[in-house]
């Protein structure tokens, strides 16, 4: 790739975009009218409107006979109160049941039946014209009191879609409370009880968050969104201009003449993409701070209060994104014959990436090492802990991580793509011609390998959500059905040979003996890199849940076969397998060593990145060696077992915590390091042909 | 033909072969050095390496063989094979859908053969494409420009790109501006010029880099006669500087006038060549009109 080309392609892109009026309104002027038209006018809007509601007194139909107290009481707090003389509640009219307590079981289940019984309910049938056609705001009903109870049966029928009948029921609820206290007190004191006697508890709560806290949630939820939505708009209409623009006006062909390599192409029209969509995010960013701290002064008190560096961390979150964008957004877009077709091919490719971090916004989905794994939610939840003051080194690791191997696997494609002439001058192409799979020896490459990957990772992310299994048939699930399923559709889709792919061989014996003492010594200098950097206590739990010792119950056979050998199994026909065969082009080292890196950030932890990193590296230089994935299942499984067994046996337990340890004795990873050794000089001469070929007597 | 041709290239030692191959039978060498076979030109007088003479003529600056290529069930072009010297006109004619534009953009590397090597001053278009497209300058009649960027800013990029030194870029811009008489518009941009403005700033682009080999097709399409005219006579120009030219059109009057010989295309294969007075003679006609229809059998 000769840099001067990439460079003269970025800037010819550059200029074509300063003279794109469209594409400068969506970057620099939508942000800078956006954010102060948005955020000032609709407070000011809400504002006002809240005035108006406090100042219009709320149309109130009573159906039932009210005490004159009450009456007065609701007058008082600007009440427009009607009395119905004829209405249908009767001394006969049900009550409404209360609502199950959510704590309880089958709340859901109860809660549903109850609301559909109050679908038919006689009051419900009577209120719904009245209240929906806006006769009135809402209906009180007052059962007749019993002469032999001191309780008095009333309902609220609203609205909850009108804000005047919402905010008429909280106004209401707040009235008859105070009037429900006066009733209380007037009783206690008819009776010469003590006061409090029977509300016997006064609960108040409070919020405690400080204010830059409870204003960075509330700029939390949307934030992110609108800025992985303006910046990435920016990036839409040169993605498309450059890619089915340039085709449509046939300077696609003009540039394809001219003597350019395809890559050059690409990274000089990526880099003009994604400065533009960085540079839009950066001003939407300052855009946006200078918004928030027109309003912090005009609302006289840090309604929000972000700092210069929230704003920078911010910024550099959205980077690895913008990448993302602009490269998924440059090989879609050489997809399209013209710019119509274009916009029509990106948009759902836009929509795609903002679901995900529109679902950030529902109340609930917080960031954890899958949601961190997963493209676009990732950046979305982690700008929202960063706002809270949430974010953890792990999290903001892990995202950025991800977010990048996710930017690579779209620029790989993005590269591929434009190496298809057939894409570039207008044609159309096959998925298998587009992986390079009709012509070339069918095997997997490192671009298959890295997609798969992702590809796994996302199957998890979604798998978990959507599944509510116990612990450990959710590992179960995952293996089987997120991990090994999926990598063996992989090789059955694009039917790719079994035994090559997944390194399916016979092992030599050698090779096995080699395995059994990797396995029982490799976690024992692998837990040593946990001195570098000691797991939080949180990830400790998250361990033993993993680890299924929370649950003495189960058998340790079912333990050991979900811990121990489904990893090893699952696992390793993925990154041994598949992956690591697919960096094989790259060379011995390279194509361990980034299975190994890929198999440790996997583990979603920036903790466990190491050990686990290490046991890739180990494993998959026996996998190589031996030319098998077997001993590297079998590794893999005993490694598992033996480290379970050391922190699940209740007498090593009890040593360990007597000696206060919070670390494996180095003395004890010095023994497994010659242990290991001697499992890898093993492994070294481990090839099965090694073994066929070796001096033979006869 | 009213050309100067020079008598003389230059070569360099270790350079491709210098014979003609049989249709269909391409030198196996393909892969040619750096220092391919050049033509005569100040760029290439002063260059290192052992100079020897050797008659022009026999040395093509673009030849093809087997050329074939597919769109699914489509047979678009189908074995054409055929070489153009330097100083040489040549003309390709045939109908809508023979294949013209897609053999074209085949010599010009845009598309890849599915079938047949394409090789320009020696250096062959799959093995050396970089090589290969430096000495050609291809322009069709729909290919736009940045409509943003002006001429000037374009002739520029296109100089970066096929890596003109620095400091001619500027000189060289200003010639051509000066040449196809664009100083009017060259500091506008492209989306404010007519057609023919346009097609003469795209005329410029293709002879930026100074290539040996011209590809042009259809230039003079949707042009208005004068601009048409203008072209016609840049073509002549660049030939008698000794450029090999090939190009396609549906304007009988263009190739007669410009031509010294004649390739006719139908249904993706040659359906007749050579000169236009030979061509005349073996098909019996009087014009090449007449000739045309006969060759692609609607007569």
């Amino acid at each position: 790739m000769r840099l001067q080309i990439v460079r003269a392609i970025f800037l010819k892109e550059i200029r074509e975009t300063l003279r794109d009026r469209r594409t400068l309104v969506f970057m620099i002027v939508l942000p800078l009218v956006l954010y102060p038209g948005m955020i000032i006018g609709m407070s000011k809007f809400q504002d006002s409107l809240d005035e108006q509601a406090r100042e219009r007194s709320c149309r109130l139909t009573i159906w039932g006979q009210p005490p004159a107290d009450l009456i007065d009481l609701l007058k008082a707090r600007n009440f427009a109160v009607s009395i119905e003389g004829s209405h249908p509640v009767s001394p006969d009219t049900p009550v409404f049941e209360p609502m199950p307590d959510e704590e309880s079981q089958d709340a859901d289940k109860k809660a549903e039946q109850i609301r559909s019984r109050v679908e038919v309910h006689p009051l419900t049938v009577a209120a719904r014209p009245l209240v929906l056609e806006r006769k009135t705001d809402l209906i009180l009903a007052l059962w007749p009191q019993t002469p032999d109870s001191g309780l008095r049966h009333a309902a609220i029928l609203y609205d909850s879609v009108r804000e005047d009948s919402r905010r008429g029921r909280s106004r209401l609820e707040a009235a008859l409370e105070t009037y429900r206290k006066g009733v209380v007190t007037g009783r206690e004191k008819e009776r010469g009880l003590p006061q409090g006697f029977f509300t016997a508890m006064d609960v108040k709560a409070r919020d405690i968050a400080p204010k830059s806290r409870r204003s960075g949630f509330g700029i939390g939820i949307v934030l992110p969104f609108l800025l992985l939505a303006v910046s990435a708009t920016a990036g839409f209409y040169r993605a498309v201009d450059t890619t089915a623009g340039e085709k449509e006006r046939n300077t696609m062909q003009t540039l394809l003449c001219a003597p350019v390599r395809s890559l050059e192409i690409v990274a000089g029209k990526f880099g003009a993409i994604a400065l533009i969509t960085t540079a839009a995010a950066a001003a939407n960013i300052v855009s946006l701070g200078l918004t928030f701290s027109v309003v912090t002064k005009s609302l006289g008190g840090g309604a929000v209060s972000l700092n210069g560096w929230q704003y920078l961390i911010v910024f550099l979150t959205l980077l690895p994104v913008t990448l993302l964008t602009s490269a998924l957004f440059l090989a879609v877009g050489v997809f399209a014959k013209d710019f119509r077709d274009g916009q029509n091919l990106l948009t759902p490719v836009m929509m795609l990436a903002m679901m995900p971090a529109a679902i950030t916004m529902l109340p609930g989905v917080e960031a954890n090492v899958y949601t961190l794994m997963a493209p676009f939610v990732n950046v979305a939840l982690l700008i929202k802990a960063l706002l809270v003051g949430e974010a953890k080194a792990d999290q903001v690791f892990i995202t950025l991580i991800s977010s990048a191997a996710y930017a690579v696997l779209a620029l790989l494609f993005a590269a591929r793509v434009f190496e298809r002439e057939s894409l570039l001058t207008g044609g159309k192409d096959t998925f298998r011609g587009l992986f390079g799979l009709d012509h070339r020896r069918r095997e997997v490459t490192p671009s298959l390998a890295f997609a798969s990957f992702c590809l796994v990772l996302l199957l998890i992310f979604y798998g978990q959500v959507l599944t509510k299994l116990s612990m450990e048939k959710l590992l179960l699930f995952v293996q089987y059905g997120l991990i090994l399923a999926p990598t063996l559709l992989i090789v059955g889709a694009l039917r790719l040979p079994l035994v090559e792919t997944l390194s399916l061989r016979r092992p030599s014996l050698r090779s096995i003996l080699a395995a059994f003492l990797i396995g029982l010594s490799s976690w024992t200098v692998g837990v040593a890199f946990l001195r570098l950097l000691p797991p939080p206590e949180s990830l400790q739990k998250a361990m033993q849940q993993v680890l299924l010792l929370d649950q003495p119950n189960l058998p340790l056979a079912v333990v050991l076969f979900v811990v121990a050998v489904s990893p090893g199994i699952c696992e390793e026909l993925l990154f041994r397998g598949l992956i690591q065969n697919g960096f094989r082009r790259l060379g011995m080292w390279p194509a361990i060593l980034a299975a190994a890196l890929l198999f440790g950030l996997a583990h979603g932890s920036i903790y466990r990145l190491l050990p686990v990193t290490f046991l890739g590296v180990v494993i998959g230089y026996l996998a190589w060696r031996s030319q098998s994935v077997i001993p590297g299942m079998l590794a893999h499984a005993v490694n598992n077992a033996s480290a379970l067994m050391l922190v699940s046996h209740p007498a090593l337990r009890q040593w360990t915590v007597k000696q206060q340890l919070q670390f494996l004795p180095l003395e004890w990873s010095a023994f497994g390091a010659l242990v290991l050794a001697a499992g890898l000089w093993l492994a070294r001469g481990a090839a099965p042909e090694l073994e066929q070929t070796s001096p033979n007597p006869s | 033909m009213a050309v100067a041709l020079p008598s003389t290239i230059y070569v360099h030692e270790g350079s491709a072969n210098h014979h003609r191959p049989p249709p269909g039978h391409g030198p196996k060498n393909l892969h040619a050095p750096a220092t391919g076979a050049r033509p005569s030109h100040p760029r290439y007088a002063d260059g290192p390496g052992l100079i020897l003479q050797m008659d022009l003529r026999d040395s093509p600056f673009l030849r093809c063989w087997g050329l074939k290529k597919s769109f699914g069930a489509v047979r678009a072009v189908d074995g054409v094979s055929f070489e153009i010297y330097p100083g040489e006109i040549v003309g390709l004619l045939g109908p809508n859908g023979a294949g013209k534009t897609t053999a074209l953009r085949m010599l010009a590397g845009i598309l890849t053969p599915d079938e047949g090597s394409v090789e320009a001053c020696g250096f062959d278009m799959k093995l050396n494409p970089l090589e290969a497209k430096r000495r050609i300058g291809f322009l069709s009649g729909d290919t736009q420009l940045y409509q943003r960027l002006t001429p000037r800013e374009i002739l520029l990029y296109f100089g970066e790109l096929f890596e003109v030194e620095a400091s001619q870029r500027q000189r060289r811009a200003a010639e051509l501006i000066d040449m196809l008489n664009m100083g009017s518009f060259a500091d506008r941009p492209c989306e404010t010029l007519s057609a023919g403005q346009k097609q003469r700033a795209n005329i410029a682009r293709a002879f930026f880099h100074d290539p040996e080999v011209l590809i042009l097709d259809e230039p003079t399409t949707a042009l208005d006669i004068l601009s048409g005219r203008f072209i016609v006579d840049a073509i002549r120009q660049q030939s008698s500087r000794g450029k090999a030219v090939l190009f396609s059109t549906h304007i009988m009057g263009e190739a007669e006038y410009l031509c010294d010989r004649i390739i006719m295309i139908h249904q993706g294969r040659i359906a007749e060549t050579g000169s236009q007075a030979e061509i005349l003679a073996r098909l019996g006609t009087t014009n090449l009109t007449d000739a045309f229809l006969k060759a692609i059998g609607e007569s």
